[in-house]
């Protein structure tokens, strides 16, 4: 089941909501938990019920485990205890994610297959996502288990409240459960309705950015893509499908992201920010902060830092951001295409920090943005890419080393601007480059990308919420919705792209 | 809060409004709305069927059931020219665009079969059919997807019709140009394409290529289309690999097993099936020929179709180059789609061999094609036999 689909929006989410809000007004938070973690685990089951297990065995067994290791006092056993729980959920999360990919290494003839991403139907849906949750879980009981023991209802809400269950935020235990522990009362029906307004005009930019953009983004993207070995694959197709990629995938997952934190906000909950404008960063470490922001978080706290973090000296500071990088790209899927996009940003982050150490001079604001922006442009290609074949047949079309076609009807506006045509470019069909409009669709998409604010204003800002009360504005938000739910109605479906990871 | 909710059902009342109303338009002025009265239209043997936004399985399975046909044509764009006068004693059917895949063929003779089965069906192949990734981009070609529906899919109508309201270019020529009525056939205009373009399905399922042969559009000349531009357009496609002809490399073992599956059926539903390669224009097949990846792709998809055939016991026939019906380069509607007169000649090769052919399409009325074939000036347009 979709956010953006009928049945999310029109059937579960209000049934949901009701016995929701019901059983708060009844002053019995715990039928509403009890009630909301069925619903979630329905949600789950929905995609594909023969993977229900996997969800089920893993939050029954890390309860377990997790309560195994608080109540043990500090020594071999809780550790090996940790580590059983470890191997568990990295069992799991490898069998299922990653057995392929191994076996694919092993027996392809070639390095396009071998580099190419092994479509495993069986992987059960969020097992990224969940499996982190349950390893952060985990770990804290070890180092520092929480003030208060968790009981089997709040954990699985934890582990299964929907908003959040198949593609994130990330979010930690403590952020989540002491909201639970807060439901007691009226206070909390108050809170939650108070919250109303901005959680439906989160839900409804995110399901605008998803299905008036995001999808419109898509419609350039995947002819490119499966066509990058294709001798009329040229410049300016490359360029248009890398930065139009780049646009999709912003706004898909901006628009996933606004959805969750709006859904979790319906219900009173408070979800992490998980995307902060990332496309405006100024650098490869500020991107970071922007990008999958519960992730980064995540990768630092339980993989940075138990490498060893910049503790043991600037080179093996440097290495394990290396390592970090490249674990965090392989997260994203099992292939040699996403190791290569991790690797990038982990060359990346540590040319930016060898930049910072050693260069005084501060880079003007747009420059920074725009080199930024141009590295995140070029690494998602890789990321994109069906194989580390076609992922090199697109660098070398975007740097323009076999020539550069130009449609016949932009050759005039070619010689007006460089006064004849030179050598180096040709007149010629575009055979993955729709032009004009493509062209027209990613400007717009950068005007919003960076003279817009970041949605989650309306989360941090106390002004932003009083605006979207204002009549103009709701207005706006309930035709936006309107025009959103008629494009929905013209698609037979349309999945998030970070479903897949 | 209350105050949030009741604007925010403002603003959707008032874009719901102005989106239906827009639709509304849209739709009424493409003349696609007497689509309402769908029922009605689709019995009636007086109209050019060529609605642009609704997918036309349903149609033609709708069509098929009521001819009840003794012949039936099943394939894609590149079978539509088969006209029932072609063979007049028998009733002819022509389901082309129902089948844009094998699979697709399979689930329009699963459909059709179990309510009529004809004596004969002519099954066009196309090349691209036999490639693993075809089979991945033909789900968005189809016209299947609405088969099991007897009545309009609007929910297709309205996707389609918002895709297109935002295409500059369709907004523009639904403003200036005024509705054409049918000038060859004079039958009545039924949906955008048949009542701006004169194209569209006659009653006997073959196509009126109206945008392309009679009110000719410019950008057939500009993109490079047909005999008059030498068939450039897809010609570059065939030099690059690209378009329809990105489909090369290995013959997919599915299809063979899906093509035998389908004479299977046929088989034992008593349904005579003939299986041919619809042809392509001598310049093209040219040019197919003169690239290594495509005649190779070609020679083993030619011999792979034969050999299942000639295993299966069906009779096959392979018409890929038009020289070998001795038909010219101009009787072709675009690079890869021939016309009614070079139709017409593999029609009745056809029917040399096949013993439900010879059977149904009695020496007389061999004849008389074939008189009709030899005088030109008897022809409604240079490409169309008949109105």
């Amino acid at each position: 089941m979709l956010f953006s689909s009928f049945i999310f929006i029109f059937a579960f989410l209000p049934a949901v909501l009701v016995s929701w809000y019901a059983s708060l007004y009844f002053g019995r938070p715990r039928v509403a938990v009890a009630l909301c973690v069925a619903a979630s685990l329905f949600f789950y089951g929905y995609w594909n019920p023969s993977v229900f297990w996997v969800l089920t065995t893993s939050i029954i067994g890390n309860y377990l485990l997790g309560n195994g290791i608080v109540g043990l006092p500090p020594g071999r056993r809780r550790k090996a205890l940790l580590i059983a729980g470890l191997t568990f959920d990295l069992g799991l999360l490898g069998w299922f994610k990653y057995a392929g990919f191994v076996g694919n290494l092993l027996t392809a003839s070639n390095f396009r297959d071998m580099t190419s991403a092994v479509v495993n139907t069986a992987l059960p849906l969020g097992i990224s996502f969940f499996t982190f949750q349950k390893v952060a879980y985990l770990i804290d009981c070890y180092r520092k288990p929480p003030t208060r023991n968790y009981s089997p209802l709040e954990y699985a809400f934890f582990v299964t409240f929907f908003p959040q269950l198949i593609a994130g935020p990330i979010v930690h235990h403590s952020q989540m459960i002491p909201q639970l522990w807060r439901l007691q009362g009226t206070a909390p029906l108050r809170r939650a309705m108070a919250m109303v307004p901005p959680a439906l005009a989160l839900f409804t930019i995110g399901l605008a950015k998803k299905l008036l953009l995001a999808d419109s983004f898509g419609r350039f993207v995947g002819n490119p893509f499966a066509n990058a070995s294709s001798p009329a694959f040229s410049f300016l197709d490359a360029w248009g499908a890398a930065l139009t990629y780049t646009m999709q995938i912003y706004f898909d997952f901006s628009g996933y992201s606004d959805m969750a934190i709006g859904l979790g906000l319906l219900f009173g909950i408070r979800l992490p920010i998980n995307f902060f404008s990332p496309y405006k960063a100024t650098s490869i470490i500020d991107f970071w902060r922007r990008w999958h922001m519960t992730l980064s978080t995540f990768l630092r706290d339980y993989l940075y830092f138990a490498l060893g973090g910049n503790r043991n000296g600037p080179v093996r500071r440097h290495v394990n951001l290396l390592v970090t990088m490249v674990l965090g790209g392989l997260w994203h899927g099992p292939s040699l295409t996403f190791l290569v996009w991790g690797l990038l940003h982990g060359l990346y982050l540590v040319f930016n920090h060898l930049w910072r150490a050693v260069v005084r001079w501060r880079m003007p604001r747009l420059l920074a943005t725009v080199i930024t922006f141009m590295a995140v442009v070029i690494a998602w290609v890789p990321f994109r890419a069906a194989n580390l074949v076609d992922c090199g047949r697109f660098y070398r079309a975007m740097l323009g080393l076999d020539g550069v076609v130009v449609p016949s009807s932009y050759q005039r506006v070619v010689e007006q601007v460089l006064g004849a045509t030179p050598p180096w470019m040709r007149v010629g069909d575009l055979y993955f480059f729709a032009g004009a409009q493509q062209i027209a669709l990613v400007a717009i998409g950068l005007v919003i990308v960076f003279a817009l604010p970041s949605s989650t204003i309306l989360l941090q800002n106390r002004s932003a919420r009083r605006a979207i009360r204002q009549p103009a504005f709701a207005a706006g938000l309930g035709a936006m919705f309107w025009v959103s739910l008629v494009v929905l109605f013209g698609q037979d479906s349309a999945t998030f792209l970070y479903f897949q990871f | 809060m209350r105050r949030f909710l009741i604007f925010f059902a403002f603003g959707s009342a008032f874009a719901a409004a102005v989106t239906g109303g827009c639709l509304t338009a849209l739709l009424s002025r493409a003349n696609e709305l007497v689509l309402l009265d769908f029922d009605r239209l689709v019995r009636r043997d007086d109209v050019l069927w060529g609605p642009a936004f609704y997918q036309g399985g349903s149609y033609k399975l709708i069509r098929y059931r009521l001819t009840r046909p003794d012949i039936l044509v099943l394939g894609s764009s590149r079978v539509t020219q088969f006209r029932d006068f072609m063979a007049p004693t028998a009733r002819l059917y022509n389901a082309s665009l129902a089948a844009t895949s094998l699979e697709e063929a399979q689930v329009f003779i699963d459909a059709a079969f179990p309510r009529h089965k004809p004596t004969v069906l002519l099954l066009g192949i196309d090349p691209w059919w036999f490639s693993p990734q075809w089979a991945e981009h033909a789900p968005d070609l189809s016209l299947n997807r609405d088969l099991g529906e007897e009545g309009v899919n609007w929910r297709n109508i309205i996707a389609n019709a918002l895709a297109k309201a935002v295409d500059p270019h369709f907004l523009a020529a639904l403003m200036a140009r005024p509705l054409t009525a049918d000038s060859v056939g004079g039958r009545q205009p039924v949906g955008y394409m048949a009542s701006y373009l004169a194209s569209g399905f006659r009653p006997d399922g073959s196509r009126q290529y109206g945008e392309e042969l009679i009110v000719r559009q410019p950008y057939f000349d500009q993109a490079g289309f047909g005999y008059a531009n030498g068939f450039r357009y897809y010609r570059d496609k065939i030099r690059t690999n690209t378009d329809r002809f990105s489909y090369v490399g290995p013959l997919s073992n599915t299809g063979l097993a899906a093509l035998r599956r389908l004479i299977r059926t046929c088989q034992a539903q008593g349904v005579e099936p003939v299986l041919f390669l619809p042809p392509f224009p001598h310049a093209v097949y040219q040019e197919i020929q003169q690239s290594s990846t495509q005649r190779d792709y070609f020679a083993r998809l030619e011999a792979a179709v034969a050999a299942v055939a000639a295993e299966e016991g069906a009779s096959s026939f392979n018409f890929h180059d038009l020289a070998e019906l001795s038909v010219s380069d101009r009787q072709s509607i675009d690079d890869i789609h021939v016309d009614e007169i070079a139709t017409a000649a593999a029609f009745l090769r056809m029917r040399e061999t096949s013993p439900g052919l010879r059977r149904l399409v009695p020496d007389r009325d061999v004849a008389g094609l074939q008189d009709r074939l030899n005088r030109p000036q008897t022809w409604a347009t240079p490409n169309i036999l008949a109105p």
